[in-house]
């Protein structure tokens, strides 16, 4: 079977010379377009806080296909560069996160107006109708620092949803791509050395490719 | 169409696509049985993770049951992760919309639909535990409220909202104040984050509470803030969706009540001095 199917093999990659190097090239651009594009999202995202950027750059990851590349050698170094990539976008994420943040410190709708006296002819209570100027102006600090809070709590918490989301995203490609193996372990810890910043992440992103025991 | 609807992807002359004869009697044969698409969403409340309801910005993996396979959508609204894999993220835009999401793969090609929905009110509730806000020989009264979003059978935890700054109608003794006043209720500028729901009939709650209180001479009166509400989805345009009464009713013996989207409280001008700690 071997003796009739060598020579089939040979003359295919004969004739499919320019077709794999054009595959190469187009893997090729499709690598650099997507750290580009990557790159330009997080960026961005620095500039803007706007979680749909951190999507973005995933959903250019995910355009890289790494199975489509023609050689051995290339789709290993398409998984790798797709891994960091992956990498690079989870530890922007990480960095984000404010360790600190208490998902049940919650802010207010409004800030309640002092007991303090209104002014004369005034019947309701109302910021507008605080007699003393002193307490105005601290009810304006009050009201500034809860609107400051708001979207605060607001970044955190698309941040976290997020994290959530890409999380399983890189997963779900890191588990399709690699084998547990130490070989994976080995690649792993190289583009973690690369990239990742946060202890947890670099746990978990390991686990996800060593070897069951 | 119905929300799983498996087909041979639509090759010329391929039986059971329409204008191809299907065969004798002309009768389209199903070649995909096994072909499917299943969803998860990505919260887990509401309950039902395959529901094909989603609230607007929502995200749900859709796995197809052939493996590898190609994905579109359609309309062209919301986002897929990648047109390609067995299983891809779809994230919902940020209107309401239905959208028909296609996998082709292994000869066989099927669709599954998901409504896109808007929030279409809010409820209010006295969050438990917490006192009133009332001053001792004052007419005033007070809660505090959580806040949840409806209809409660999606997440909208993917949504913010603001209320705008309306002024004050008044009733009775406080008609002429507030006509020659512009009085508002200074709600917060900025967005405030909603969560997912508590469970499968609480709606999607807010990640903050109201201060609804009033505190006013006594008299026979009132007066409301008829209040705009607008969402909208990370940092996406805003889009008004409903309209929340806030109403203060006043008496002349000094009783004070408030309500708002179905929560309320009252307190007689007697009433020892209480002040939740929130206010």
């Amino acid at each position: 079977m071997r003796f009739v199917l060598l020579p089939v093999t040979v003359l295919c990659l004969g004739f499919s010379a320019d077709a794999g190097a054009n595959q190469r090239k187009k893997a090729s651009m499709s690598i650099e377009s997507a750290k580009k594009q990557v790159a330009e999202r997080l960026d961005l995202y620095r500039k803007t806080s706007a979680v749909e950027e951190l999507r973005g750059a995933g959903n250019a990851i995910e355009q890289i296909e790494v199975h489509t590349v023609p050689d051995f050698t290339g789709r290993q170094a398409a998984r790798q560069e797709k891994l960091a990539l992956w990498l690079t976008l989870l530890d922007t994420i990480d960095s984000a996160k404010d360790p600190k943040f208490n998902p049940e410190d919650v802010p207010a709708a409004r800030v309640t107006v002092p007991d303090t006296p209104m002014k004369p002819g005034v019947p309701v209570r109302t910021p507008e109708g605080i007699a003393d100027p002193e307490v105005r102006r601290k009810y304006d600090q009050a009201v500034a620092a809860n609107a400051e809070k708001t979207n605060r709590y607001r970044i955190q918490k698309e941040l976290r949803q997020i994290d959530k989301e890409l999380t399983s995203r890189a997963e779900r490609y890191i588990a399709s791509a690699y084998l547990r193996s130490q070989r994976s372990v080995k690649e792993m810890d190289e583009a973690i050395a690369q990239s990742v910043h946060h202890p947890d992440r670099a746990s978990s992103l390991r686990a996800l490719v060593k070897p069951a025991e | 169409m119905p929300k799983n609807t498996p087909s041979a992807p639509s090759v010329p002359g391929a039986p059971g696509v329409p204008g191809n004869p299907a065969g004798p009697g002309g009768s389209a044969v199903t070649p995909c049985p096994n072909c499917n698409i299943t969803s998860q969403t990505a919260v887990s409340v509401p309950s039902n993770r395959a529901r094909t309801d989603l609230g607007v910005g929502e995200s749900v993996d859709v796995t197809f049951s052939l493996g590898a396979a190609t994905w579109t959508f359609s309309p062209n609204e919301g986002m897929l992760s990648s047109t390609s894999g067995s299983t891809v993220t779809y994230t919902a835009p940020d209107r309401a919309s239905t959208v028909i999401i296609t996998a082709t793969g292994g000869g066989c090609s099927c669709s599954i639909t998901f409504h896109i929905i808007e929030p279409s009110g809010i409820r209010m509730v006295r969050q438990p535990g917490t006192q009133r806000k009332h001053t001792f020989h004052r007419a005033s009264t007070g809660f505090i409220a959580d806040i949840y979003f409806l209809p409660e059978t999606v997440s909208f935890e993917h949504c913010s909202y603001v209320e705008s700054d309306v002024d004050a109608v008044g009733t009775g003794c406080f008609q002429q104040y507030f006509a020659n006043n512009s009085v508002g209720h200074h709600p917060n500028p900025n967005p405030i984050s909603v969560g997912p729901p508590t469970s499968d009939t609480s709606g999607s709650k807010v990640n903050g509470f109201d201060r609804i209180s009033c505190d006013a001479d006594k008299c026979d009166g009132g007066w409301t803030w008829s209040i705009p509400w607008s969402f909208q989805v990370g940092g996406g345009l805003s889009k008004e969706f409903t309209t929340v009464d806030q109403v203060i009713a006043i008496t002349a013996a000094g009783r004070a009540t408030i309500s708002k989207a179905g929560a309320s409280a009252s307190s007689e001008f007697n009433d020892p001095t209480e002040v939740d700690p929130l206010f």
